[in-house]
C-alpha cells in the first residue's frame, strides 16, 4: 500500500453543508476533513442520512439548492474549487474528477445512445475526430468488460441489464481519464453478485490506471475489498478514520464496532442487525454531545456534554469519542 | 444567488407576493360577475336594447365629446355600451355555469363508472374520449349549431358535448389512484359496498381537482361562448352578448374603437380573474404545491 | 413484417377510427337531430320539392342503409354539390385549402421560433425578464379572445400606424397580422410548456451526470434537455395545429376576411350549406389523424423506449 504523499490531490477542508427547510436549517455535513493521495483509495462509510453522498455532490460541484456550502474548502492539487453554480464549469471537475452515480438507469440520458454519451466527453476533452472518438468509446467498453462493445455503443441505456448499465456509467465516468473516481454507492441498486463483479472491476482498474478512488458506500464488507483508508460518518461528521486493516481489527469509535458487527451478522446470513439500536438522530435537533451518545452502550454524562473531537488512538488512526474501545474491547 | 437556484429547482411560476393579488383579482372578478349578472337590470344606467340614432357612437367620458351620462360611450345604435357590458355578463355567466355544470357531471359519471368497473368499459370509454379529444371542437360545435340553429340554448349543447371528456379523464385518473390507496383497497377487501367506497372515500379525494377543472373550463368556456356570438352563430339579437357586440362593433373599428374593445375587454379581464382564481385554488387545495410555494419563500427570505 | 411496419398500421387503423367515429357523429347530427331538407330549403318550398330533396339526399331509405352510403360516398371523397355555389364540393376545398395553409403554416412557425428560445431562456433563469414575457404571453393565450386580439391589432397596426393592411388576401404583408393573430396565444401557451418542461429535465439525474462530464451549458440544453423535452413539446406542437385547423383559423379567417377553409365554413353556416359545412368537418378530420399519426412516427424515432 502506497503512504500518503505530502501533497495530497483532493482535500475536504472543515467543509459545512446545510439544507434549508420547512422544519428549518439541517446541517447536513459539519466539519468533515479528509484528503486523497495520488493512487490512494478512501472509503467513506455511514448510514444514509449520513451526508456521505452530499460530500460527493459537493466534491463534483453538484450541491444545489436548498442545500448550500457554510463553511470549508475542497481543493484540488493545493487549487480551491468553486461551488454554488448551477452549471459549474472548471478543468478539474469532468477533467481530473469524475463521478459514478448509483442508479445508472436514471445518471444516463435515456434517450442518447450509451456510444454518444461517451464521445462527447471524448471530442470535448481531447477534441478527438468523431470517428477516432467512437474507436476510443468501444475500447473503453471493452475496458469496464462490456461484451461485443462494437454493437453496444450503438445501443440505448434501456437496452442494457442493470450491472451492464453501471459498467457503460463507470465507460463514461473514465472517458475524461480522470485521476480521481468518486464512486457513490456504485453497486447498492444491483444484485448481490452483480455488486461482487462491479467490486471487482473497479478494484482492477484503480490498480491498472492508477486512479484514486473515493468509494461512497453504507456496506463495510464492500470498504474491506476495495480500500486502503476508511473514514466512517455519522450524523454529518466523521467519527473514525484510519487504515482499513486498523479499522477492521481494532475499531476504536463504538459506532464503529456496530457497523462491523451488524455487516458481518449480514455475511453470517443472520438477518437482523446487530450491534446498533435506535435510529440516527434528527438533524434538526441534534444532541449538544456526541450525536451517537443516545445509541451508545457507553455513553456518560460526559459525553453529552460536548462534542467529542477526532482524537488520535493510534498510528495515523482517530477517532471523535471520549471513551474509545481499546484492547480487547475493540476487537469485533 | 440561493434564490435563484431554488426557484429554479421548485416550478415557479410567479412570485409569492404577485399570486396572492392575482388571487384576490381572481375573487373580485368573480364575485362581480355574478353581481352584475344578477342585479343587471337595476345597475345598469340605460336601456340596453333601445337604439337612439341621435346618440350614435358618443366616446367615452375621458375622451372629447363624452359625458358622464354614457361612462363608456355609445355604440353604432346609440345604445350604451356600461349597461351593454353589464347585461351581456348574464350570457357567459348563464353558458359557463351551465356547460360546466352538463358537462362536468356527465363527465363525472363517465369517469366514475369506467374508473369503478373497469375492464372492457373502461377501455371502450377511455377510447371513446381519446378520439373525441383528437377532434377539436369548434367545427364540431358550428356543425350542432347549424342543425338546431343558434341560441343560447344550443351553445349550451354543443359546448357541452363537446367539453364532458376531460372531467371523465380526470375523475378516472383519481378513481384509479385512490383504489389503489391502501386504506381504499381495505375497504374493498373488507366488502364495503362500491357506493360506500365512492362516497366515503374517493369524493374527498376528487372534491378539489374536479373544482379546479371546473373553474379552468368556466374560462374556457367563456371564450368559446364569445367566439361563437362574435362569429354570429351563438346568442342572436336582441339577447346582448359580449362576443356579440364586438362583431356589430368590428365594421366602427377604424373611427370607434371603443364599441369593439370595450366588450373585449370585458370579456379578457373576466377569463383573466377566473384563470387566476383556478392557479389560486390549485395551490391552496394540493398540499404538494403549497410546499413548493414555502421552499420559495424560503428561498426568496435568505437570499 | 417489423416492429415499425406494425407500428404504422396499428396507428393507421386507430385514426380510421377516428374519421369513423367523426363521420358517425356528422352522420347523428345532420341527419337524425336535424332535418336537413328543412334546413337547406326556404320555408315557403312546396312539398313536392322537399320530396325530390329528399330522395336525392337519399333520406328514404333506411337509416343504416343511408349512413353506408355517406360513407361510401365519403370515402370516395364525393362530398355532393354545394348549394351555395353550385358546383362540388370537393372543388370549393380544394379552392380554400391553400390560404389556410399558408396561415397555419406561418402562424406556427411564427409561434414556435418565439416560443422554443423564450421557454429555454425562461427555464435557465425563472423570475428574470424572458420569464416574465413567458408568463405575460401565456395569460394572453389563455385570456384574450383570439378575434378580438385580431381586431386590436388591426387597430393598432391597420388603423393607428397604417403600415400593414387590415384584411383580405393578396401579398405577404396581408399575411403578416392574421398569423400573428393565430401565432401569440400559442406561442405563450407553447413557451410555458417548453419552459416547466425544460425545468423538469434539468432537474434529472442524468443531467448531474452530464455536468459531472464537465459538458458545456450549450450541449446540456442544447442536446440532452431538448431530446428529452422533444416529446412533450411536438405533442403541444401538434395540438396547436390541430386546434387552429379545427377552431382558430375559423376566427381568424372570419376576422381577416381570409379566404380559407374556416371562412368558408362559416360562409356555409350563413347559407344553410349543411354539405359543404360537412365536407369541411370530414377533410380536417382527415388531416388531424394525418397530423396524429406524423406524430406518433416522430416520437418512435425520437424515444425508442415508446412502443406500440
Amino acid at each position: 500500500m502506497t503512504p500518503p504523499v505530502p501533497t495530497p490531490w483532493l482535500e475536504v477542508d472543515d467543509l459545512w453543508i446545510e439544507f434549508v427547510t420547512r422544519r428549518g436549517i439541517v446541517p447536513a455535513v459539519r466539519g468533515v476533513s479528509f484528503a486523497i493521495g495520488p493512487g490512494e483509495s478512501l472509503g467513506l462509510v455511514g448510514e444514509s442520512g449520513s451526508g456521505k453522498t452530499v460530500i460527493a455532490q459537493t466534491i463534483m460541484g453538484l450541491l444545489q439548492s436548498p442545500g448550500r456550502v457554510k463553511r470549508g474548502a475542497v481543493r484540488w492539487q493545493g487549487k480551491p474549487l468553486r461551488f454554488g453554480d448551477r452549471f459549474p464549469r472548471d478543468d478539474v471537475r469532468g477533467h481530473d474528477i469524475s463521478i459514478v452515480f448509483q442508479d445508472a438507469l436514471a445518471a444516463l440520458n435515456p434517450l442518447l445512445p450509451v456510444g454518444t454519451q461517451i464521445t462527447e466527453v471524448l471530442t470535448r476533452r481531447f477534441s478527438l475526430s468523431p470517428k477516432t472518438a467512437k474507436e476510443r468509446a468501444v475500447e473503453l467498453l471493452a475496458l469496464v468488460g462490456i461484451p461485443e462493445p462494437r454493437e453496444r455503443v450503438r445501443n440505448y441505456p434501456h437496452e442494457f441489464s442493470g450491472g451492464m448499465r453501471q459498467r457503460a456509467m463507470i465507460a463514461i465516468a473514465l472517458a475524461c481519464e480522470p485521476k480521481l473516481l468518486i464512486a457513490d454507492e456504485p453497486t447498492t441498486a444491483l444484485d448481490v453478485t452483480i455488486q461482487a463483479q462491479i467490486i471487482y472491476l473497479l478494484r482492477d482498474l484503480q490498480q491498472r490506471l492508477g486512479l484514486s478512488l473515493l468509494f461512497i458506500t453504507h456496506d463495510l464488507g464492500v470498504i474491506a475489498a476495495l480500500c486502503d483508508r476508511v473514514a466512517v460518518c455519522y450524523s454529518g461528521k466523521i467519527v473514525e478514520t484510519g487504515p482499513a486493516e486498523q479499522i477492521f481489527a481494532r475499531p476504536a469509535h463504538p459506532y464503529t464496532q456496530g457497523l462491523l458487527q451488524s455487516s458481518a451478522a449480514r455475511d453470517d446470513g443472520r438477518d437482523r442487525l446487530l450491534g446498533i439500536d435506535g435510529t440516527p438522530p434528527d438533524l434538526l435537533a441534534l444532541p449538544p454531545g456526541c450525536a451517537f451518545a443516545p445509541r451508545c452502550f457507553r455513553a456518560d454524562a460526559a459525553c453529552n456534554a460536548a462534542v467529542p473531537p477526532l482524537a488520535g488512538v493510534g498510528v495515523d488512526h482517530a477517532a471523535a469519542c471520549i471513551h474509545p474501545l481499546v484492547g480487547a474491547e475493540a476487537v469485533r | 444567488m440561493v434564490a435563484e437556484v431554488a426557484s429554479s429547482a421548485v416550478k415557479m411560476r410567479q412570485p409569492a407576493w404577485w399570486r396572492d393579488y392575482a388571487a384576490v383579482f381572481g375573487i373580485a372578478v368573480v364575485v362581480l360577475l355574478i353581481l352584475l349578472a344578477v342585479f343587471a337590470p337595476y345597475i345598469a344606467p340605460h336601456d340596453p336594447v333601445i337604439p337612439s340614432l341621435r346618440l350614435r357612437l358618443k366616446p367615452p367620458v375621458w375622451m372629447d365629446g363624452g359625458s358622464w351620462t354614457y361612462v363608456l360611450g355609445t355604440d353604432h345604435l346609440g345604445r350604451d355600451i356600461l349597461s351593454r357590458i353589464i347585461h351581456g355578463s348574464r350570457a357567459s355567466l348563464i353558458a359557463g355555469v351551465s356547460v360546466v355544470a352538463i358537462a362536468g357531471s356527465f363527465g363525472t359519471i363517465v369517469g366514475l363508472i369506467s374508473g369503478f368497473v373497469g375492464g372492457r368499459v373502461d377501455t371502450l370509454m377511455m377510447r371513446w374520449v381519446d378520439v373525441h379529444i383528437a377532434f377539436p371542437g369548434l367545427l364540431i360545435s358550428l356543425l350542432i349549431i347549424a342543425v338546431l340553429k343558434p341560441s343560447l340554448g344550443t351553445v349550451v349543447i354543443a359546448l357541452s358535448i363537446n367539453g364532458w371528456m376531460v372531467f371523465a379523464r380526470l375523475v378516472r385518473s383519481i378513481v384509479l389512484s385512490a383504489r389503489q390507496l391502501p386504506y381504499v383497497e381495505a375497504a374493498e377487501v373488507i366488502g364495503c359496498k362500491p357506493v360506500r367506497t365512492i362516497f366515503r372515500h374517493i369524493l374527498p379525494n376528487l372534491a378539489a381537482p374536479l373544482l379546479t377543472l371546473a373553474v379552468l373550463e368556466f374560462a374556457r368556456i367563456v371564450l368559446a361562448e364569445a367566439a361563437l356570438s362574435f362569429l354570429g352563430v351563438g346568442i342572436q339579437p336582441p339577447a346582448m352578448s359580449w362576443g356579440l357586440d364586438v362583431a356589430s362593433g368590428r365594421n366602427y373599428l377604424f373611427n370607434a374603437w371603443w364599441v369593439v374593445t370595450l366588450p373585449g375587454l370585458a370579456i379578457t379581464i373576466t377569463v383573466l380573474g377566473v384563470n387566476f382564481l383556478a392557479g389560486w385554488l390549485r395551490v391552496v387545495v394540493d398540499p404538494y404545491e403549497g410546499e413548493k410555494r414555502f421552499a420559495r419563500a424560503v428561498a426568496n427570505r435568505e437570499g | 413484417m417489423n416492429e415499425l411496419s406494425w407500428f404504422v398500421v396499428r396507428r393507421l387503423f386507430q385514426g380510421l377510427v377516428v374519421v369513423l367515429t367523426v363521420t358517425a357523429i356528422v352522420f347523428v347530427v345532420t341527419r337524425l337531430i336535424g332535418d336537413p331538407v328543412a334546413i337547406m330549403l326556404p320555408l315557403d318550398a312546396t312539398e313536392a320539392q322537399r320530396e325530390t330533396l329528399r330522395r336525392a339526399l337519399g333520406l328514404d331509405q333506411p337509416v343504416y342503409l343511408q349512413f353506408i352510403d355517406f360513407l361510401r360516398s365519403l370515402f370516395a371523397l364525393d362530398f355532393g354539390e354545394s348549394y351555395w355555389q353550385h358546383r362540388p364540393n370537393i372543388d370549393i376545398i380544394r379552392e380554400r385549402l391553400p390560404a389556410t395553409f399558408q396561415l397555419v403554416g406561418a402562424g406556427m412557425l411564427l409561434a414556435v421560433v418565439l416560443a422554443l428560445p423564450l421557454g429555454t431562456v425562461a427555464a435557465m433563469y425563472p423570475g428574470r425578464l424572458p420569464d416574465r414575457i413567458t408568463s405575460a404571453l401565456s395569460l394572453v393565450g389563455l385570456s384574450v379572445p383570439l378575434f378580438w386580439l385580431g381586431l386590436i391589432l388591426i387597430y393598432v397596426f391597420a388603423a393607428q400606424l397604417r403600415i400593414l393592411p387590415s384584411s383580405g388576401p393578396g401579398t405577404f404583408v396581408h399575411l403578416v397580422l392574421p398569423a400573428v393573430t393565430l401565432a401569440l396565444p400559442s406561442a405563450g401557451r407553447l413557451a410555458m410548456l417548453v419552459r416547466s418542461s425544460l425545468i423538469d429535465e434539468l432537474n434529472a439525474p442524468y443531467v448531474k451526470t452530464a455536468v459531472a462530464k464537465g459538458l458545456p451549458l450549450w450541449r446540456i440544453l442544447g442536446v440532452h434537455t431538448y431530446v428529452n423535452a422533444a416529446v412533450p413539446t411536438l405533442t403541444m406542437i401538434g395540438w396547436e395545429v390541430t386546434r387552429s385547423l379545427a377552431g382558430h383559423t375559423i376566427i381568424v379567417e372570419t376576422v381577416f376576411a381570409w379566404p380559407g377553409l374556416g371562412l368558408a365554413a362559416i360562409q356555409a353556416i350563413q347559407r344553410e350549406d349543411l354539405l359543404l359545412l360537412q365536407a369541411i368537418v370530414f377533410v380536417v378530420a382527415l388531416m388531424v389523424v394525418v397530423i396524429n399519426l406524423a406524430l406518433d412516427l416522430v416520437y418512435k424515432f425520437i424515444d425508442p423506449r415508446i412502443s406500440v
